[in-house]
This record gives structure tokens, sequence and C-alpha cells, in this order.
């Protein structure tokens, strides 16, 4: 089979196709993100019981408190994010030369998880001077979900939504095609953000760990593939995640 | 009842009611509050709205539904065009007309030879009265053109597209086919399948100039000939399609039953359909066929030979430095060449050569730009023309805040004879240059019909175009 590309909107269900395995998105999306799960889930059988969804301090020396959790957020990122960006790279890799390929699409994808990379320190910033919500608290935990469930249903979650569809151009050749990536790869993380971070945020404090990941992943995937997404169906299954942390 | 039978507005009879019965239902459908589904105005917002008219929650799902720049084109419209005939034809019975009205097609790319009026504004639309004194409800804002002259060339009614064996293409860099490329739903945004941007787009633009309404997706539909232009893209996909065997739909259950469309029949009652439904015309809702779908005029149609899918990755072969913004009557912009570097490029020759326009956004209706090519160190440059940049639907396809995020619109032309002249290929060729000559658009008239004053009250944006990259492609 050939790839599934198009200028326009390009939704990620394509990679669902035959074909795939061979194609720019298993290597540069599908297998970094399924890396990203198989470590996260593999994780408590090394290391023991452990948060693995969040970017909170697991311990008080300086390893524990801002290296292991960040690391633990990129994994997360990685595991649910650049999935969605499945289309943009396909585009990136499929317009540049065949020796660039991997060149671009690794600086857009730097560009992109930088950009989580410093909202998740954001979060540890303003977490240790706020204080992290514990699960265990059912105020804190409830207040994320019902911004998140809300945010669903808001006009700026659809435009925000609708900007992660965009495919900006990018140069194929020499430091402007570097720039280009990278840049192109910074401005997609910025819509994803916008778009995806409040209803990560419930994850974060979950207690059903990685479960509460792939139900939100999913959440998300959907929206990405779905032209008319169902944004009150995605606040409804936030709603019964919440009920399931409530229980 | 028999499937009714569309014919060639130009070949009708003096004597041949369809047209003044087409004014008549108009003018009623006119009448009728937005929030009917069988009125004027929620018929044309069904293929696109004014930005800040709001959409009443009983048309969610009904209104800005149009497909553009995808493979659903065709198909959509096919359902678009019967559910329209089929309201048009239910309001022509019940003022006393014929019970087998059927929507007429313009053809304005048949033959001067044999017709010599087909690129005219069929009559009944030009003046902005009847006989009696009233206002002609077929009658809309248009560019200005004496007589329904709106100039159109060989450039803007071609019927090119139709030797695209393929209807479909998803492969990067290479032409989308007869129909559009493979998408998901698709509102609009990216490259243009071949018949939708000859002659479709041209015609729009054409007709409705800087500010007529055809130029516009969001108001094209207001304007009655919208419905005899569509008639005939959907007549020339049969065309197509009757050419031979190889000449085929898409066989894939993505196009034929994933997505399912919503509309309303002649009484008004919701109806969907999906691909597979539109096939055969008479069996599209009450049912239709053409008068005289000719097969090909050439004995033996050279086709587009195109890659299918499955085929080799296209190779990059080079790229403009930057954006290139196209100001004035006529911008160059140098497209840097590289040797094709990948396994694709093993054959000496590349079996074809593309053009790529990408990220062409903007705003307003600037119209549509005639694309040059000339290698620029030819002792002799001789610009070679390669085809049209069609703006139709540019500044929706810019609006970051729809669903395609605002990618804007694409365009690919295959080169490769061309390519083959100018030796593009070859080391010592380092660079080609691309010329985009504005064709500009004609002036509309300031006013419209009195019912739809309020759309023409919208102020347009200044025209502007940018090609966000040009690139060229091997295959």
């Amino acid at each position: 089979m050939g790839e599934n590309l198009s200028i326009g909107i390009d939704r990620p269900l394509a990679f669902l196709r035959g074909g795939v395995l061979v194609s720019d998105v298993a290597r540069f999306a599908m297998l970094p993100a399924a890396s990203a799960w198989a470590i996260i889930l593999a994780l408590p059988f090394f290391v023991g019981p452990i948060d693995v969804c969040t970017a909170r301090p697991i311990g008080e020396d300086l390893v524990s408190r801002y290296l292991v959790p960040q690391l633990l957020w990129i994994l997360m990122v990685t595991a649910m994010m650049v999935p969605l960006a499945a289309p943009q790279i396909k585009i990136l890799a499929a317009r540049s030369p065949t020796v660039r390929r991997s060149r671009s699409v690794s600086l857009f994808l730097f560009g992109f998880l930088l950009r989580w990379i410093c909202v998740g320190v954001g979060i540890a910033a303003a977490a240790d001077l706020i204080g992290w919500p514990q699960s265990s608290n059912r105020m804190s935990v409830s207040v994320l979900y019902l911004a998140a469930a809300t945010w669903q249903l808001t006009e700026f979650k659809k435009r925000a939504l609708n900007r992660c569809h965009h495919v900006a151009p990018a140069r194929a050749l020499g430091r402007a095609a570097d720039r280009d990536a990278m840049c192109n790869g910074w401005l997609h993380g910025r819509y994803c953000v916008s778009s995806c971070l409040l209803t990560m945020l419930p994850v974060s404090t979950s207690k059903l760990g990685p479960v509460a990941m792939a139900a939100v992943f999913a959440l998300l995937l959907a929206e990405r593939a779905d032209h008319r997404p169902k944004l009150g169906l995605s606040a409804f299954v936030l709603f019964l995640l919440w009920i399931n942390e409530m229980a | 009842m028999a499937a009714r039978i569309r014919r060639n507005v130009w070949k009708l009879d003096r004597s041949d009611e369809t047209l003044a019965w087409y004014g008549k239902a108009v003018a009623a459908l006119i009448r009728r509050p937005i929030e009917d589904p069988s009125s004027w105005r929620y018929l044309a917002a069904v293929h696109g709205t004014p930005q800040g008219m709001a959409t009443p929650a009983s048309a969610r799902g009904y209104w800005d539904q149009c497909q553009h720049q995808s493979w659903f084109f065709l198909p959509w419209h096919r359902g678009y065009l019967a559910s329209f005939e089929a309201t048009i034809a239910k309001t022509v019975k019940d003022l006393g007309g014929p019970a087998d009205w059927a929507l007429p097609f313009w053809d304005y790319s048949e033959s001067l030879s044999t017709e010599r009026n087909a690129r005219l504004l069929p009559s009944a639309f030009v003046e902005r009265t009847l006989g009696d004194g009233s206002p002609n409800p077929l009658w809309s804002r248009r560019a200005r053109a004496p007589g329904g002259n709106f100039e159109l060339d060989d450039t803007a009614v071609s019927t090119g597209a139709l030797r695209f064996t393929n209807f479909t293409n998803s492969r990067p860099g290479v032409p989308s086919g007869f129909g559009g490329p493979e998408t998901g739903f698709n509102p609009g945004g990216g490259d243009n399948g071949g018949i939708e941007s000859v002659p479709h787009n041209r015609i729009h633009v054409k007709i409705g100039g800087d500010s007529g309404f055809m130029s516009d997706p969001s108001t094209a539909a207001l304007d009655p000939i919208f419905w005899l232009h569509h008639a005939n893209i959907d007549r020339l996909w049969e065309v197509w399609r009757n050419q031979g065997p190889q000449f085929q739909d898409p066989s894939d259950e993505r196009w034929l039953t994933s997505v399912v469309f919503q509309m309303h029949d002649g009484d008004g009652r919701p109806i969907t359909f999906r691909c597979a439904d539109m096939l055969d015309t008479t069996k599209v809702l009450h049912g239709y066929t053409y008068e005289a779908v000719p097969v090909a005029q050439e004995a033996e149609l050279e086709s587009v030979e195109m890659a299918m899918a499955g085929g080799a990755r296209p190779e990059f072969g080079g790229e403009s430095e930057g954006p290139v913004v196209l100001t004035g009557p006529t911008t160059k912009a140098d497209v840097v060449l590289v040797p094709p570097s990948g396994l694709e490029a093993a054959t000496a020759e590349p079996r074809h050569v593309y053009l790529n326009l990408e990220n062409i956004t903007g705003a307003g209706i600037p119209g549509d730009y005639l694309v040059y090519i000339d290698v620029p160190d030819d002792d002799q440059p001789t610009a070679s023309f390669i085809g049209v940049m069609t703006t139709f639907g540019l500044e929706r396809a810019s609006d970051k805040s729809l669903s395609h995020g605002g990618s804007g619109l694409s365009q690919v032309f295959e080169i490769t004879e061309l390519a083959s002249q100018l030796k593009l290929s070859e080391a010592n060729v380092s660079r080609l240059k691309v010329t985009f000559v504005r064709e500009g658009v004609a002036k509309a008239d300031a006013d419209a019909p009195a019912e739809l004053a309020d759309y023409a009250a919208v102020q347009r944006k200044p025209a502007n175009v940018t090609v966000g990259k040009i690139s060229l492609f091997y295959d």
C-alpha cells in the first residue's frame, strides 16, 4: 500500500492502514511512542512501585526531586503526544530528500518534545511553589478532572484542536531545513500543548496510572482523527474516569 | 417515475420552459426563512456560510459541509445537487409546473464550432430584470460581463483533467488524480483533484470576479448559475468514467462507506448518504441521467499515466529559497535544483517530474495565476506555460480556526516534458525560474438581489497570496 498523505486534514487514523510498518510514521512516530509505552509499563517491575505518569518529585535528593520526574514526564509525552503528530511527521518526511529525512524528523521531534519538556519544568516549578496535588486529595483530583472536562466543551478547545491540523511549510536543504524542522516542531508543540495539556493534567494525579494514560490517549487520538470530534463524549469519558478515581 | 434527464442549457429549445420554471422556483425559495431546509439561503449554507454567520443548533451537521480538495468532492456535490434538484422540482410542481423538472447543465467546455455560445453565460441569467420589469431571480452578484461574456479562455474551460486514469492519489509530490486526494471529511485545504482545479475552480472565480458570490465557497451556492456549473462538473465525472475500463472510481471502503453525509430531500426530510450511494445516477435520490454524455473526442486518448499508490516514493529535486509572496502582476522565484539522491533516483531519466506549490495561503479574492517555468541561465529565455494556480477557497483554506488548521491550498503540475527539454535533471542546471502572472479578477457588481443584500454587505479583505514553498519532485 502507498502512504496516505495530504496537506489538508490528514487524520492520524490513516496510519492504521496496511504497509505502515515500513512507513515514516512507523519509524519516527510509532516506534518512539511504543518504546515509551513499553518502558512505562515495564518500569514498576524493575524499580518497584512508582508513579510513572507524573512530573512530581519522588524523593528529596536532587535527582529524585527534579531529574527523574522530568524523565518520567518525557516518557509520558513521548508515549501520548508523538503519535498525535504523525501527520506532520509524515509530511515532513515525505517532503525531505532521502538523505535528510531522519535528520529533519529528528529535529522536528526535538522541537516538539522541547516544548513539552518546558511545560513539564513549568508544572514542576509551579507545583513546587504551591504544592503537588495528591491523588489521595479528592478535592484537587476533582478540580483537575472538572477543568479537563469543561475544557473539552469550550470553543477554545475546538479552535486549539483545529490548529493541531496545521502543517507549516519547511525547507528541505541546508541549515534552513534544520531550522524549519525544529521551529515547526516547536510550533506544533505549542498547538498540541494548547489543545491537550488540560486533558493531560488529571493523569498526573491519577491513581489509575497507565490505565488513565491509555484512556486519555485514546480520547486525544480520537478527537484528532475525527473532523467532527465528539468533545462532549470526551468530557463524559473524563467524568467516568473521575468516578473511577473516586471509587 | 423515470429518471430525470439533465439537459445542456444551450441546447434547450426556445420554447423550453426549464429555466423559466427554475426562476420561479428560485424566487419562491428565496422568500422562505433561512431556518427552512428548503429555503434558498439554507441550501446555500449547506455549502458554506460567511464568516460570522451563526449556525442554528438545528442546522449543525447540515451547514458548512462542502467537500473540497478531497476525494469526496465529486460524490458530496452529487448528493448536494440531487438534494437541491429535488427541492426545486417539488417547488416547480407545487407552482403548477412539470413533474419531471430537471436541472440543466452548462457545458462551457463544448467546442465553439458546435456551440458558438458555449462559453457565454446562458442568457436567462444575464439580465437584472425580466421582460415585465420584475427582478430576474436568475440574476446574481457576478463579475461584470456584458452579454454574459466572462472571457472564458481555453485555460478556464479545459477538460484536460479527463486524461487522468486515476481517481485519487495520495503519494506526496504528485497530482491527486481526477477526483482529489485521499482525505477524511474535508471542508477545504490541500491540493485539488484535476477536475476541481480546472474547470471547476477557474469557472467559480471567472464568474464571481473580485466580490461576486461565486468566488467564495461560503456564498457560491447563492448564485443560481452555481448549480448549472456543478451539474456540468457532475456530468464530467460520468464522461470520465465512460472513457474506458481503466477509469475507475476508488474501491476503497474508506471512500465508499466510511463517511456519512447528511442533507434534506425535496420534502425537507433529513437524508444521509455515502459515496457508494452516489455511483449510479439513476439511483441517486429521485434518479437522473445526462443528455448525451459524450465519449472522449480523441480516438486514442493519451492518458496522464500516474504512479499509483504502491509505487516508489517520489524523490525531492529542489525548492525555493523561502516563501514567495505574490505581489504585482508578475512575480518570479528561483527554485534551487539538486540531483535526485535517493534510491528512487536509480534510473538515469526520471519518468515524471512534478512542480509543487505548497502551503498557498492568503486572503480576499486574488484571482488565478498563470505559472511559467524557465531556466534562468539559458541563453534564450523562453518561459513555458505549465498551468494555472487556482485560488478558489484560498481564504477559507488559510483560516487557522477551521478544522484543517489553515495550512492553505497546494497545487501540483506535471512538467515532465518541459523538464526533459530544459534538462533539469542534469547536474549543470542548478536553478529553475518560476514565474507567476496574475490573471486578475474582474470587478463584480456592487449590488445583489434584494433578498440577499446582507451577504453582499460583507467587506472583503484585501487580496494577498503567499506560496509557502515551491518544490520539485522526481518520480
